[in-house]
C-alpha cells in the first residue's frame, strides 16, 4: 500500500509541468540607492527596569520607557518618550513623541507631540508643535519659522545698449619732492 | 516678522458665513475682548504671552502664529497642588507662601508680559492669593499690555473651570474642564476694585452671563 501511494505520487510528479525557469535578475555593478536606516530600523529602547544616569546621544530613533536622567541629544532622529517613560534633562531630537513625563527644555527641528495624559514642566522649541488635550504643560512654547524656499530670482535683462568702456587718462607722474 | 492669522477649531464648527451668529453653540462665542487682543497682537512686535488656562493647541496657534512666545501653565492645577485643603477653605494662608506661589507660578522679570490669557482662573483661588496675582501680574506687564478675564456669574458658587479655546474671527470655544471647584463671586464693583491699579477696564456685555473683562495696564 505504502509503495503503491509513493508510486503514484512519482507519477504526478513526473506529470506536473515543469516549473518555468525564471530570468536571473540583471545585477547592476553601479551602487543603488541606500533606504535610510533610521527609518527602517526598530529603535533603540530603554526599558521599563532601566535607570540612567547620564547624557546619551546618537543617530538612531530612541524609546524611553524607564528613567534617563541626563540630555538627549538625537539631532537627526526622533525621541519617543513612552508611558512609563521619565526624562530629566534638555532634549534635543529631529522629533519628539511624549507620552510620559519630561522635565526639562525640548527643542526639535521638526516636531513635538505632547500626547495625552503627558506630563511636560519646560520650554519647547520646535517647528511644529502638537498639543492633545488632557496633557499637562507648563513652560514656554515658541515656534520655529522655517521660511519656504525663496524662488530663483529672474536672469537680469539684457542691458539695452552696450556700454562703452571708460578710458581714464593717464595718471599724472608724482612729483618727487 | 510674520503677523499671519492662525487658530482654527476645525471646519466642523464654523458656518460658511465666518464666525457671525457663533453663540451657545457648543460653547462657541464671539468674544471682542479676543478681537481686541488679536489686533494688540497685530500691531505690536512680537511679545511674551502668558496662559493661566492650561496649553491647548488652539491657543498655542493663536498666540505663536502671531510671531508671540506662549508660556502656559494651569494655574488651578499649580494651586490645589500649593496650598492645603485647609488653606483653600479657609481662604487664607502666609503672606510668605502666596508671595512662593507667586514666584513658582510667575517666572518673569517686570514689564516682560505682552499678554496674560487669565480666562476666568481669578475664581477659582482665594481671594487673597487672587489679588496678589493681579498686582503681581500688573508689575510683570509692559505699559499697554493686555489682560483678558473671564468671570461666571455671582450666583454660581461652584463651577467648573473653562477650556478656552481662541478661533478665528474673534471667535472663543469656551467647555467646562470637570470637576466642579468652588468658585468665589465677582460682581462688576468687585473686578473694577481688582484691577483698579491698571490704567484701563473694559466691560464687554454678552448674551449670556458669562462676563468678559479685557485690561489694560
Amino acid at each position: 500500500m505504502w509503495n503503491r501511494s509513493r508510486r503514484e505520487e512519482e507519477t504526478q510528479a513526473r506529470q506536473a509541468p515543469p516549473e518555468p525557469v525564471k530570468e536571473a535578475i540583471p545585477t547592476s555593478s553601479y551602487p543603488t540607492r541606500r533606504v535610510d536606516e533610521a527609518t527602517t530600523r526598530a529603535a533603540a529602547v530603554i526599558g521599563k527596569t532601566i535607570l540612567v544616569k547620564g547624557s546619551v546621544s546618537g543617530k538612531e530613533d530612541l524609546l524611553v520607557d524607564g528613567r534617563l536622567e541626563g540630555d538627549v541629544d538625537l539631532p537627526e532622529n526622533r525621541l519617543t518618550v513612552g508611558q512609563g517613560g521619565h526624562i530629566e534633562g534638555k532634549i534635543r531630537a529631529r522629533e519628539i513623541v511624549i507620552y510620559g513625563v519630561v522635565q526639562g527644555n525640548m527643542e526639535a527641528s521638526e516636531r513635538v507631540e505632547i500626547r495625552k495624559n503627558a506630563k511636560v514642566i519646560g520650554d519647547l522649541k520646535a517647528c511644529r508643535p502638537v498639543i492633545e488635550d488632557e496633557a499637562y504643560f507648563k513652560g514656554n512654547v515658541e515656534t520655529i519659522r522655517v521660511d519656504p524656499p525663496k524662488p530663483p530670482r529672474p536672469a537680469a535683462p539684457p542691458a539695452a545698449a552696450p556700454v562703452e568702456p571708460i578710458i581714464l587718462p593717464p595718471a599724472p607722474e608724482s612729483r618727487k619732492g | 516678522m510674520n503677523k499671519g492669522r492662525a487658530g482654527a477649531f476645525g471646519p466642523a464648527a464654523y458656518s460658511p458665513g465666518g464666525s457671525a451668529g457663533l453663540h451657545d453653540q457648543d460653547g462657541l462665542r464671539r468674544s471682542h475682548a479676543l478681537v481686541s487682543l488679536a489686533k494688540h497682537f497685530e500691531t505690536g512686535p512680537a511679545m511674551q504671552v502668558l496662559d493661566l488656562g492650561g496649553l491647548n493647541q488652539q491657543n498655542l496657534d493663536f498666540v505663536t502664529g502671531y510671531g508671540n512666545r506662549l508660556y502656559a501653565q494651569e494655574i488651578v492645577l499649580g494651586y490645589e497642588a500649593f496650598f492645603t485643603p485647609e488653606e483653600r477653605l479657609r481662604g487664607e494662608a502666609a503672606a510668605e507662601k502666596i508671595e512662593a506661589f507667586l514666584r513658582e507660578c510667575l517666572p518673569f522679570s517686570n514689564g516682560a508680559l505682552g499678554a496674560v490669557l487669565v480666562w476666568d482662573r481669578l475664581q477659582f483661588l482665594f481671594p487673597a492669593a487672587a489679588a496678589a496675582l493681579v498686582t503681581r501680574l500688573k508689575r510683570l506687564m509692559a505699559p499697554g499690555a493686555l489682560l483678558l478675564a473671564l468671570f461666571h456669574p455671582e450666583h454660581l458658587s461652584s463651577t467648573a473651570p473653562l477650556a478656552c479655546r481662541a478661533g478665528p474671527d474673534g471667535a472663543i470655544k469656551a467647555t467646562p474642564k470637570p470637576p466642579a471647584r468652588p468658585a468665589e463671586p465677582f460682581n462688576a464693583r468687585a473686578i473694577e476694585k481688582l484691577f483698579s491699579g491698571f490704567s484701563g477696564v473694559k466691560f464687554y456685555m454678552t448674551r449670556d452671563s458669562l462676563q468678559e473683562v479685557l485690561i489694560r495696564r
